[in-house]
C-alpha cells in the first residue's frame, strides 16, 4: 500500500502530517517513508536516521562543457539553449552548470565540436533506519539549483520496491510540477493536506486536476482549521463533493512549532493536534488501509 | 530596479511580503513567479487580468519527407520520440520542446507545432495602482521552467522596477527566478525546517552572487538561533522580523495587505528604506 501525502501549497504541515502518520503505523506494521521533495527535503528532521546505510548517486546526466580553443564565438548554442543556460562572459562562453540539463541541442548547431559533456550527479537517494523501529526513511535530495527533480523522485520510489514493508508514505513537494506527479503516480491513495486560506484551497484545487487525470483516489485533511471555520467548512464541502474522502481536521496547535523544534513527530507530544490526530489515524485505519 | 522574494520552504510568507512591498514601494510590477501554485492575485484580491496563452515547441513529422533514420529519437533526452511501423510520432506530455529533434533532421522531416503549457496573466493596474503579472502552469504539465522563463522575459521587457516572487523549494525554477536579480530577500521561519531550507537558498544566492537578505516571519515562535547561525555562517544579515499575530493573520484571511494597517506600515520601513538606498546607489553608478 502506497500513500503519498500532498498538498498544492507549501508550508500548510505535510511534513508533520507524514512523520506523524508514518510513526503511528509503524507501531503496528513495516513502514518505509519516502522524502519526496528533492528539493527541500526535511522529514529527516522529525523522523531522525539512527543510521544511514546507502547513499546512492542518481547517474546517467550530463552537463556540457564548451571547448573554447574551439569555439568561434557564433553563439548559436547561447541563442538556442532552451534552458538558457550558457552565458557569454568576457568574451568567454559559461555554462551555467546547475541549470544544463544536456540536451544536445548545443550540440547539434555547434559546427566546430567545440561542445562535449562530463557526467553530473544532480543528487542522491540516502537509506537508512531512523530511531524507530520498523520506520525505514528514504531520502531524495537533489543540489540546489537542479532540475528534473522527478528523476530523483522515481529513483527513490524504485529502491523502495526492493524492501520488504506493509505501507509507504510519500511525503510530497510543493506545487504540481513533475516533482509531485512523480511523487502521487502509480499510489494506492493521495492524502491531501489543506488549510483554511484561499491560497491553499485554490492550489488544492490545482492539484485535484492531477488527482484526477491519474484517476486516484483521495482523502483530504484540513490542518488548523479553527484559524477559519467558515472557510474549512467551505473546502470540506467542495472536496467532498468532488469524491474526496474527508479523514477530520487538525487544530491550530503551537506545540507542533515545539515538537519540530525537538526534532519529533508531532504526535509524540500531548497535545491538541495529537487528540486530533488520532481521529484521523482511525479513520486512515479503517477507510483508507482498511486494517 | 529588480528584486526577488524567494526562500525554499513553501508557507514562510513569500507571498506575503512581495504583495505588501509592491503596496508600499508603489512604482514597481510585482511578477508571480511561483508559476506552479500563484497566490498573489489571491492575497490582493484582484483578477487575474488579460490572458496570453504560452506554448512550446512540438515537433510534428512529416512522415512522406521521413527517411526513418531515428537521428531524431537517438538525440531526444526526454524519450519522447518513438517508431511505429518505423514511422516517428511524439509522446506529447514528455516533450520539453528543445527542438533537438529539429536541429538534427536532415531531411526537413520535421516541421514546428506547438503545445500549450500555462498562460501569462497581465492585470495592468490593480486597485492599489500597480501592475501585476502572473504565470500559470498548465496543470498536468510538468515542467514550469519554460513558463518561468517567459514570464520574467515578459516582465524585464515591460518594466523597469519589479518585485518578483519565486515558489518554494530551491531547484532550477528559483535559481533562474532569482538570477541576474539587484537584491533578494529570502523570507524564512525560526524552525528546522525554515533552517536548513535557508541554507539551499544561500548555496543559490551565493552561486549567483547576488546581494542577499534574511527575512525572518513568525518570529516568536519557534527558535531564532537557528536562523541566526546559518546567516552568521553565510554572512547575511536578517533585515527584518515579523512576528505571528492575530493582526496579520485576519488580514491574510480577510484579504487586507497588512501594510494597509498602521502597525504594518511601520515595521516595513526599514525594508523600504534599505530598497531605496540599494536603488540608488544603482542609478547613481
Ligand atoms: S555553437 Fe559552438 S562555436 Fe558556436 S558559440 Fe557555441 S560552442 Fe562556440
Ligand atoms: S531525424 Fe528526421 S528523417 Fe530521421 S527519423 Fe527523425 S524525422 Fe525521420
Ligand atoms: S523537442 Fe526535444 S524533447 Fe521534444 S521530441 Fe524533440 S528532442 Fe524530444
Amino acid at each position: 500500500m502506497q500513500i503519498a501525502v500532498a498538498s498544492g501549497k507549501g508550508g500548510v504541515g505535510k511534513s508533520n502530517f507524514s512523520a506523524s502518520l508514518a510513526y503511528l503505523l509503524s507501531q503496528e506494521k513495516k513502514v518505509i517513508a519516502i522524502d519526496a521533495d528533492a528539493d527541500t527535503p526535511n522529514l529527516d528532521i522529525l523522523l531522525p536516521y539512527k543510521e544511514i546505510y546507502k547513499k546512492l548517486p542518481l547517474l546517467g546526466e550530463k552537463v556540457a562543457k564548451i571547448d573554447m580553443s574551439k569555439c568561434t564565438l557564433c553563439l548559436k548554442c547561447l541563442k538556442n539553449c532552451p534552458y538558457e543556460a550558457i552565458k557569454l562572459e568576457n568574451g568567454k562562453l559559461k555554462v551555467i552548470e546547475p541549470i544544463c540539463e544536456g540536451c544536445l541541442v548545443g550540440k547539434i548547431l555547434c559546427e566546430t565540436d567545440a561542445i562535449s559533456f562530463v557526467p553530473t550527479i544532480p543528487g542522491y537517494v540516502y537509506i537508512g533506519d531512523t530511531i524507530y523501529k520498523n520506520l525505514r526513511l528514504i531520502k531524495a535530495e537533489s543540489l540546489p539549483g537542479r532540475p528534473n527533480t522527478g528523476k530523483l523522485v522515481a529513483y527513490a520510489k524504485q529502491i523502495a520496491k526492493e524492501f520488504q514493508k506493509d505501507v509507504t508514505i510519500l511525503d510530497s513537494a510543493a506545487g504540481i510540477g513533475c516533482s509531485v506527479i512523480a511523487s502521487i503516480s502509480g499510489v494506492n491513495f493521495v492524502i491531501l493536506i489543506l488549510e483554511p486560506t484561499l491560497t491553499s484551497f485554490e492550489d488544492g484545487k490545482r492539484l485535484l486536476k492531477i488527482i484526477k487525470n491519474f484517476k486516484l483516489s483521495f482523502g483530504f485533511v484540513i490542518n488548523k482549521y479553527d484559524l477559519n471555520k467558515p472557510l474549512s467548512e467551505k473546502i470540506k464541502n467542495f472536496f467532498e463533493e468532488e469524491k474526496g474522502t474527508f479523514l477530520g481536521v487538525l487544530p491550530y496547535d503551537e506545540k507542533v512549532i515545539e515538537a519540530d523544534i525537538l526534532g519529533k513527530p508531532p504526535v509524540l507530544i500531548e497535545s491538541e493536534y495529537k487528540k486530533y490526530f488520532m481521529n484521523i489515524y482511525k479513520n486512515i485505519k479503517d477507510k483508507v488501509l482498511k486494517f | 530596479m529588480k528584486i526577488g522574494i524567494t526562500g525554499g520552504k513553501g508557507g514562510t510568507g513569500k507571498s506575503f511580503v512581495s504583495t505588501n512591498l509592491a503596496i508600499l514601494l508603489k512604482n514597481f510590477a510585482l511578477v508571480d513567479l511561483d508559476v506552479e501554485a500563484p497566490n498573489d492575485y489571491i492575497l490582493l484580491n484582484e483578477d487575474l487580468g488579460e490572458k496570453i496563452e504560452e506554448y512550446t515547441f512540438l515537433p510534428k513529422f512529416d512522415l512522406e519527407k521521413c527517411t526513418s533514420c531515428k537521428a531524431c529519437q537517438k538525440v531526444c533526452q526526454d524519450g519522447a520520440i518513438y517508431f511505429k511501423k518505423e514511422k516517428p510520432y511524439v509522446f506529447k506530455e514528455l516533450c520539453s520542446g528543445c527542438k533537438a529533434c529539429l536541429f538534427v533532421c536532415k531531411f526537413n522531416a520535421i516541421l514546428e507545432d506547438k503545445k500549450y503549457i500555462g498562460d501569462i496573466y497581465i492585470n495592468k493596474k490593480i486597485k492599489y495602482g500597480f501592475p501585476l503579472v502572473t504565470g500559470k502552469l498548465k496543470e498536468g504539465e510538468e515542467k514550469g521552467f519554460k513558463l518561468l522563463l517567459k514570464t520574467k522575459k515578459y516582465a524585464l521587457n515591460h518594466f523597469k522596477n519589479i518585485i518578483f516572487d519565486t515558489g518554494a523549494g530551491a531547484g532550477n525554477l528559483v535559481f533562474k527566478a532569482l538570477e541576474d536579480l539587484d537584491l533578494v530577500f529570502a523570507v524564512t521561519e525560526p524552525t528546522p525546517f525554515g533552517k536548513r531550507d535557508l541554507k539551499r537558498i544561500l548555496d543559490i544566492t551565493k552561486y549567483l552572487n547576488l546581494k542577499t537578505y534574511v527575512i525572518l516571519n513568525k518570529s516568536n515562535l519557534g527558535n531564532k538561533n537557528l536562523i541566526k547561525e546559518v546567516c552568521k555562517k553565510y554572512n547575511v544579515e536578517i533585515i527584518l522580523e515579523i512576528p505571528y499575530s492575530k493582526e496579520i493573520l485576519e488580514s491574510y484571511i480577510n484579504q487586507k495587505p497588512y501594510v494597509l494597517n498602521p502597525s504594518g506600515k511601520k515595521l516595513f520601513e526599514k525594508l523600504i528604506n534599505l530598497i531605496l538606498e540599494v536603488k540608488n546607489a544603482n542609478s547613481s553608478r
